[in-house]
């Protein structure tokens, strides 16, 4: 790893990643602000806006929760902390190779003695930090903010596991980022490809949520290796776990491996 | 001994695009110009001794060393100025060079101070906001900044003013006499005579010929644009018998290749007006390697 690489990064992103976690915790203290232990009747209140049902399901909004690690796997963990780290790391994984390469300034980097599988893997653990850092923020604002709001009602392990399945469904996530990112020279491609992939990936697992008849579309999204209810109730989950950090660090090696197989136009 | 090697390199892109069977050698403590017209190929050529292309055949080294798996090594001691430099936006002049010497692991801060005062310029400002001019600075220095042995400059001079292309050329002599080795590619014969010794002529990715630079400047065709008293006057001196360009009225483009002697002797026989010597493409300047049939060796 080239660390005069890797603090650059840091000087040019850390604001990035600074406010995407702020926005995050914000998200979070607004969702767990809308819970009420003693009537937990936010699905009444939703339905008083007469949102049609499909809608809500889509949203994983459907489930009559009551214990406060449920609520959050589903109001939260089930579609914002989903769809938010998304946009922001896929946006960073654009910068860190595509971008610098289409600009020229990937010359810079490269014409010193450095490989490129060394320039590749310098990114690629930059932006497995970004995204460590992201869900790991998010587990610290909701460890202390749940201990403030309502003391003794999270349960600790189970919280812990949603948030490290989270962490492995955004590795994964972010490695099909960075793999579009090492194999195009160009942003529009590259952004093209490694935010809408997952973008598409998010409408088919909130469609398969709607209704039993489009129920077999989950197959089609790695989003269903994540069903954060399970991961929060404390049912098996090991193997879907396994699945995305193999398929996250398989996804890395590989945009290191095009990489260095490319022709850069430099 | 040569220090760079290209051996029948072939990268194609496309019909007549790219580079073909493209060999060529440049010994150590030399300056090679690499001149062509935009397309020619150049580029390409050097983007393979950078190691930046994957060959379609054929090999390059560089000391020895496979420019393409050996990269990083090569590197160590080479320096580069890219035809269309990228800088990093978010960052000033000072930073970007501060972090070309932490990525090389190294400080070079009198050399730095030399360089930056030998271009005159100031880095402290946003790269964003610097001119063509000041980002070429910039970029010459960096490529410079560690003292490389190998220098490899694709345009270097493009965008600098008449003042500072002098400086380059004065750098770059220096550093041929310290036994440095340079390729140095310029689509202007100009930019490229002050400075090597040796000169090979691109056209569609294909060397036509290798030639030292006094070689190719008496091979040159200079064409002047004469202006005459009358319009017979005008034809009065295209009976002279040299090869004529064009002839509008009084105007008269005749092109003269090698001696310029007997040009200049049948000038003060005419009611000469006007002289003139517009700039020429190297097409124009060369037309014996780029004529439809040119092949020269």
């Amino acid at each position: 790893m080239s660390k005069a690489l890797f603090l650059k990064n840091l000087r040019a992103h850390w604001k990035l990643a600074a406010a995407s976690a702020g926005v995050l915790a914000l998200y979070f203290s607004v969702i767990l602000g809308m819970y009420n232990p003693e009537n937990p009747g936010i699905i009444g209140m939703l339905a008083s806006y007469k949102l049609p049902p499909f809608l809500l399901a889509a949203f994983g909004f459907d489930r009559v929760v009551t214990e406060l690690n449920g609520f959050l796997a589903s109001f939260f963990y089930g579609m914002l902390m989903l769809a938010f780290p998304l946009v922001s790391y896929a946006f960073l994984a654009n910068r860190l190779v595509a971008a610098l390469v289409e600009k020229g300034s990937m010359a810079t980097v490269l014409q010193a003695p450095i490989t490129r599988v060394k320039t590749a893997f310098t990114q690629g653990v930059f932006l497995i930090c970004c995204v460590a850092f992201l869900v790991l923020s998010v587990t610290l604002t909701g460890l202390l903010l749940a201990q403030a709001l309502f003391p003794g009602l999270l349960g600790v392990p189970g919280f812990l596991r949603l948030n490290l399945g989270a962490l492995l469904l955004h590795l994964m996530l972010s490695g099909l980022c960075f793999f579009f990112s090492c194999l195009f020279s160009d942003t529009r491609r590259s952004l093209a490809w490694g935010s809408g992939l997952p973008i598409l990936f998010i409408l088919l697992h909130m469609l398969a949520k709607t209704g039993p008849g489009l129920h077999a579309l989950r197959f089609l999204t790695p989003f269903s290796l994540y069903e954060a209810m399970d991961y929060a109730a404390g049912k098996p989950i090991l193997t879907q776990a396994a699945a995305m950090l193999a398929s996250g660090l398989l996804l890395y090696a590989a945009g290191v491996w095009v990489f260095h197989r490319k022709d850069l136009p430099l | 001994m040569a220090e760079i090697v290209l051996d029948r390199l072939t990268k194609r892109f496309g019909e007549n695009k790219g580079v073909f069977g493209l060999s060529f050698e440049v010994g150590s403590g030399e300056a090679f110009g690499f001149i062509g017209p935009n397309g020619a190929g150049k580029t390409t050529a050097i983007r393979h001794l950078m190691g930046f292309l994957n060959p379609d055949a054929g090999t390059c080294q560089i000391r020895g060393m496979d420019c393409r798996t050996q990269a990083a090594s090569i590197h160590r001691d080479l320096g580069y100025v890219p035809g269309e430099i990228g800088f990093f936006d978010e960052m000033r002049g000072e930073e970007y060079l501060r972090f070309c010497e932490r990525i090389r692991k190294g400080s070079f801060a009198r050399r730095k101070r030399d360089l930056l005062e030998r271009f005159e310029l100031d880095a402290s400002g946003r790269i964003k906001k610097m001119s063509k001019g000041m980002k070429q600075k910039l970029g010459l220095i960096s490529a410079f900044l560690h003292d490389p042995g190998v220098l490899v400059l694709d345009e270097p001079t493009s965008g600098l003013d008449p003042l500072m292309q002098a400086r380059f050329v004065e750098l770059v002599r220096e550093e041929k006499k310290r036994g440095k080795t340079l390729l140095i590619s310029s689509h202007s014969f100009e930019e490229i005579e002050k400075t090597c010794g040796r000169v090979g002529i691109l056209k569609e990715g294909r060397l036509v010929a290798v030639r030292s630079s006094e070689e190719l400047d008496a091979a040159r065709r200079r064409v002047f644009s004469l202006t005459f008293a009358s319009e017979r006057a005008a034809e009065a001196f295209e009976a002279e018998g040299f090869e004529t360009v064009l002839r509008s009225g009084r105007r008269l483009d005749v092109a003269v290749t090698g001696e310029l002697a007997p040009f200049l002797a049948a000038l003060p026989r005419h009611p000469v007006t006007g002289l003139d010597a517009p700039r020429q493409t190297l097409e124009e300047a060369f037309m014996r390697f780029y004529g439809e049939r040119a092949n020269d060796e």
